[in-house]
């Protein structure tokens, strides 16, 4: 993730806004209720995904300081415990409460897990041991309880390569690089499509990454908006994708993809670089982006325009939004944020007027 | 150095333009001379590739590879060895040098761009390793900083594929052992950003972003923009700070660019300016502070992508700051890319080192090292504080145009996290140089530093590693077991015993008599020296000494006392006798006279010889004689004479030989 400020057109902004040409927000801008998820009893927590009831997954840190994949349900935050070691990381929930991400073995290593409240975390890794190596993650589920993934090939940092995995009926299945050196994938949507990204090196920033969109067995080469790296990073069940890609001068911009057309979605005013990392069936986008404060900015994208999330939530509520992470097909979003210094995962509600 | 290494002209046609006008930039004779191009030593082949590279306070060298395998190498020896396991992969961490000298490391790797939450401590004088609290949250490619006050900003490295950056800055603290979250300074950055300590006491980025940035630490954070970058995005380009507020950026980006730039922080409104460009584009490569401020660019590639191999830039390039100018000079033989680094030793060479399938080293000597005779630090003080005027001893101290002193490097992914240089105020003296240290930590971090000095050809001496401290240097341990022994009518030596391994040197203290207490400094003997001899003293007296040692931090303790008492004085022998002459006076009689030199003589001795080589003792005479008549002797045969005064303290030295003959016989 590569984000930049430019303030260039800062001054010029605060003068618009001292001369109310620019006003806060349109009159029917939505607002929203902010909910703090809480942690395990240290100071800090984050979300990633929610689903359409309104359950969310993240991770949370307990008082010695490990991370919990959790799930929040009913207003109440549930430790989904890890495959034995000390940590474990939450990433998507699905819609009928099957939750995926990564977790510590005893030795360690991290697993790709699945797993629902109130059962035991299954390690995807036991039905395959391709993917019983250094690292697997599981990153995206669809309605269908389809898991994709990615896991490395081998230990070795120089000999391993990123290679993605679907989990689906019991089965495991090596579905390659999809055309790079390294495959990684991120979402599946109910039709079976996947977005994600590969690359001719997997080892460092900067190297040149292609997003995809992978539909009817074929590889969508989705574009770049000017540089080399465009990332995908969710995708609804219209087939729309979002992302962000870097531009000619290598700053990274929120983009959406849609029709066969990649669009920059821009970036908060006073800001240069921005990041969308969910879209739902309505074609709302989350994101986020720096600001003319030159700090992260939790934004929502609809209808053409992109708005401050931290400008539609009660003032004097404690929180700067810093990121937003997924929106659900209600609106609910969920991401993260500072609450009175901490790192905490929120959920935003819209308030029906 | 052999032409090939310095027209290595394979691969793509940058580099065929690179040596094209490496060729132009002087005529194969001069261009091979050390002392304009320099020299790389032969490869040495490394157990390891090393990815990450420390020089220690120790003067060794810490690297470590893709794992959790970190080796010592020794500049002196070449000899590498093992050293200790952090116990988690260490691999893609962010590393600052502490003010105590120990190596302080953030994150590490899981997975590709899946990070490490640890931290931890190498205590390089023990060789263990320390765990720390964890970070917020994992870091790949973080970079460190380390503060005036002597904490560590870490910002960056990836959390895991999803999550993405970490946003959040944190601030180690060392005095309470734990994190400072900079919360209202969240950013999303590139990962392994160029961060350097300003003079404003802020956080400077310099590269990969065009947009350059402070990030206040105190309170809760905050970034402010400084700058526009005239070059775009640099990526796997490398930054230094060349001089106090002054940093150079040069190459980086896909595909790479040969430009540089710089910014001076020093003023109201910094801006950034291009300079002269390198010969060849590089990216993936490093720059290195020189001892005479100048700034080498060594290994990276030219060509497009991102770490392509096939496009090495072998020749080195040095940037001179009073001319903003690039300088091509000798090239190496391996391809020093993705995951090298470069850092100078302190004997001034540079080691070039690491890149992935490069188990191995070059070092090269810049052209200084070939310009003539070095000066010599002959003695330093391990520790010093902030403006303080320190001395170092040399015997060069008249031929000292410029001290200079470089934080020990620690690099990683074509970045030395906390490289700078600062430039010394000094004067000479007696026996050395009185150096001035930095005023302010801001220009200068506390932690160890690689003093140098150098002349008027810019030669620079081999360093000696200081460290400076804002904290009060403890005084040294107290020397102990004076002994005193006369050794003549004037001469007393003294010897000790050191028991500390920081004192800046010793002070020798004397008194009159055996139970005296009136003691001043008579002498102020280096570190590490552990006798004296104290001469011109008057016979048949009694001394007692004492000796203490002492650094910034003051003086110790006294050592015992101790006395001794010159030996009395007598009389001394009488002076020679001279202008010897002898006269035949008979067949049986030789007289001999003499002038007498003395005033102090018992008498004279006179010694005959047959052949002028044996020469036996034959006769006294008393005090002011002159003269002496041999008789008894052997007609027609040679006597050999000399004459010696004495008294009761001995013998003078012989008056000359004088000869004759007996007349015939009869």
């Amino acid at each position: 993730m590569r984000r930049r400020i430019r303030c260039r057109s800062g001054l010029v902004l605060a003068q618009l806004i001292l001369l109310g040409v620019v006003t806060a927000q349109p009159a029917d801008a939505q607002s929203y209720t902010v909910t703090d998820l809480g942690t395990f009893g240290g100071p800090r927590s984050a979300a990633f995904s929610i689903n359409n009831s309104g359950e969310v997954a993240g991770f949370a840190e307990t008082v010695d300081g490990r991370h919990q994949a959790f799930v929040y349900v009913s207003g109440a935050l549930f430790n989904l415990g890890t495959l034995g070691g000390a940590d474990s990381y939450a990433y998507r929930i699905s819609d009928s409460g099957l939750v995926i991400g990564r977790a510590n073995n005893a030795e360690g290593k991290n697993r790709a897990f699945v797993t629902i409240l109130n059962g035991s975390m299954f390690d995807i890794s036991s039905l395959d041991s391709r993917l019983g190596g250094s690292f697997s993650v599981a990153l995206g589920i669809n309605g269908l309880g389809q898991v994709i993934g990615y896991f490395h090939t081998a230990d070795e940092h120089m000999a391993s390569q990123n290679r993605v995995f679907l989990y689906s009926n019991s089965q495991v299945t090596d579905l390659g690089t999809f055309g790079g050196e390294d495959g990684i994938v991120t979402a599946i949507n109910d039709s079976g499509q996947m977005v994600g990204s590969y690359g001719t090196e997997s080892k460092a920033d900067y190297a040149e990454r292609t997003a995809f969109l992978y539909t009817a067995g074929k590889v969508i080469n989705l574009g770049t908006l000017g540089g080399k790296v465009t990332v995908a990073t969710d995708l609804n069940n219209n087939g729309q994708v979002v992302g962000y890609s870097q531009t000619r001068r290598g700053n990274y911009h929120a983009c959406i993809y849609s029709s066969g057309t990649l669009t920059d979605v821009g970036v908060l005013p006073g800001g240069t670089h921005s990041l969308a990392y969910g879209i739902n069936n309505s074609g709302e986008v989350v994101g986020a982006s720096d600001s003319a404060k030159s700090t992260l900015h939790a934004f929502v994208y609809s209808g053409g325009q992109m708005r401050d999330l931290n400008t539609l939530i009660p003032t004097n509520s404690g929180w700067v939004l810093t990121e937003a992470r997924e929106i659900n097909n209600g609106g609910q979003i969920v991401g993260n944020g500072i609450k009175d210094g901490q790192e905490r995962a929120f959920l935003l509600t819209p308030i029906v007027k | 150095m052999s032409p090939q290494k310095l027209y290595r002209c394979r691969g793509l046609w940058p580099r065929v333009v690179m040596c094209w006008s490496f060729l132009i930039a002087g005529t194969s004779v001069s261009a091979q001379d050390p002392s304009i191009v320099g020299q790389w030593s032969a490869v040495q082949t490394l157990p390891i590739v090393a990815v990450h590279a420390h020089l220690l306070p120790t003067g060794k060298v810490l690297i470590y590879p893709y794992t959790d395998d970190p080796h010592l190498w020794d500049p002196a020896t070449g000899t590498i060895t093992s050293a200790a396991l952090a116990g988690f992969n260490i691999f893609c961490t962010g590393h600052a040098f502490l003010a105590d000298g120990r190596l302080f490391v953030a994150g590490g790797h899981i997975a590709n761009n899946v990070g490490e939450a640890k931290a931890a401590i190498y205590d390089p004088f023990t060789n263990s390793w320390t765990r720390l609290p964890n970070m917020n949250a994992g870091r790949w490619y973080p970079s460190n900083t380390t503060l005036p006050n002597g904490d560590v900003l870490v910002v960056s490295g990836d959390q895991d594929t999803t999550v993405g950056v970490n946003t959040l800055p944190q601030v180690w603290q060392t005095a309470t052992n734990s994190w400072r979250n900079l919360t209202n300074a969240q950013l999303g950055l590139n990962l392994y950003p160029a961060m350097h300590l300003a003079p404003n006491g802020k956080v400077f980025m310099s590269i990969p972003s065009e947009i350059t940035r402070y990030l206040d630490t105190s309170g809760s954070g905050l970034w402010t923009t400084v700058a526009i970058r005239q070059y775009g995005f640099r990526s796997y380009g490398s930054s230094a700070m060349y001089d106090d507020g002054k940093i150079l950026v040069a190459g980086g980006g896909d595909p790479p660019t040969n430009t540089a730039e710089v910014i001076d922080l020093n003023v109201a409104s910094p801006s950034w300016r291009f300079v002269g460009s390198m010969s060849s584009p590089r990216r993936q490569f490093d720059l290195t502070l020189l001892p005479d401020g100048n700034v080498l660019a060594t290994g990276g590639s030219s060509g497009s992508g991102f770490d392509n191999s096939t496009a090495p830039v072998f020749v080195a390039e040095i940037w001179n700051p009073a001319t903003e100018q690039w300088t091509t000079v000798a090239g190496n033989t391996k391809y020093h890319g993705y995951h090298s680094n470069a850092l100078l030793l302190p004997d001034g060479r540079v080691l070039t080192t690491g890149g992935d399938d490069q188990p191995n080293a070059e070092i090269f000597s810049p052209p200084y090292l070939f310009k003539g005779a070095r000066p010599t630090i002959s003695s330093a003080p391990a520790a010093v504080g902030y403006g303080q005027t320190f001395f170092v001893q040399t015997p060069n101290a008249a031929s000292i145009t410029k001290v200079t002193w470089i934080r020990l490097p620690s690099v990683t992914h074509a970045f030395d996290m906390n490289q700078r240089i600062n430039r010394l105020n000094f004067s000479q003296a007696s026996g050395g140089l009185n150096v001035t240290a930095p005023a302010s930590a801001n220009l200068c971090p506390p932690g160890h530093y690689m003093i140098f000095i150098l002349d008027g050809n810019g030669v620079p001496s081999v360093a000696k590693i200081i460290q400076i401290t804002a904290v009060a240097v403890t005084p040294p341990a107290a020397p102990s077991g004076l002994a005193a022994t006369a050794i003549s009518t004037s001469q007393i030596n003294l010897s000790w015993v050191d028991n500390a391994n920081n004192e800046t040197g010793f002070k020798i203290e004397r008194c009159l008599g055996s139970a005296c207490t009136n003691f001043s400094q008579i002498a102020q003997p280096a570190a590490g020296v552990v006798n004296y001899s104290d001469t011109g003293l008057a016979s048949s007296t009694s001394y007692t000494y004492r000796v203490r040692s002492y650094n910034s931090g003051g003086d110790s303790s006294y050592s015992n006392t101790a006395t001794a008492t010159t030996s009395a004085a007598g009389p001394a022998p009488p002076s020679a006798p001279i202008n010897l002459t002898v006269t035949t006076m008979s067949a049986t009689r030789i007289d001999l006279k003499w002038t007498d030199t003395s005033n102090n003589e018992a008498g004279f001795r006179i010694e005959r010889s047959p052949d002028g080589n044996t020469f036996t003792e034959i006769a006294t005479v008393g005090e002011n004689a002159t003269a002496y008549s041999n008789t008894g002797l052997t007609c027609n045969t040679f006597y050999h004479y000399r004459v010696r005064s004495f008294n009761t303290a001995g013998n003078s030295a012989f008056s000359n030989n004088a000869k004759k003959k007996t007349s015939q016989c009869r």
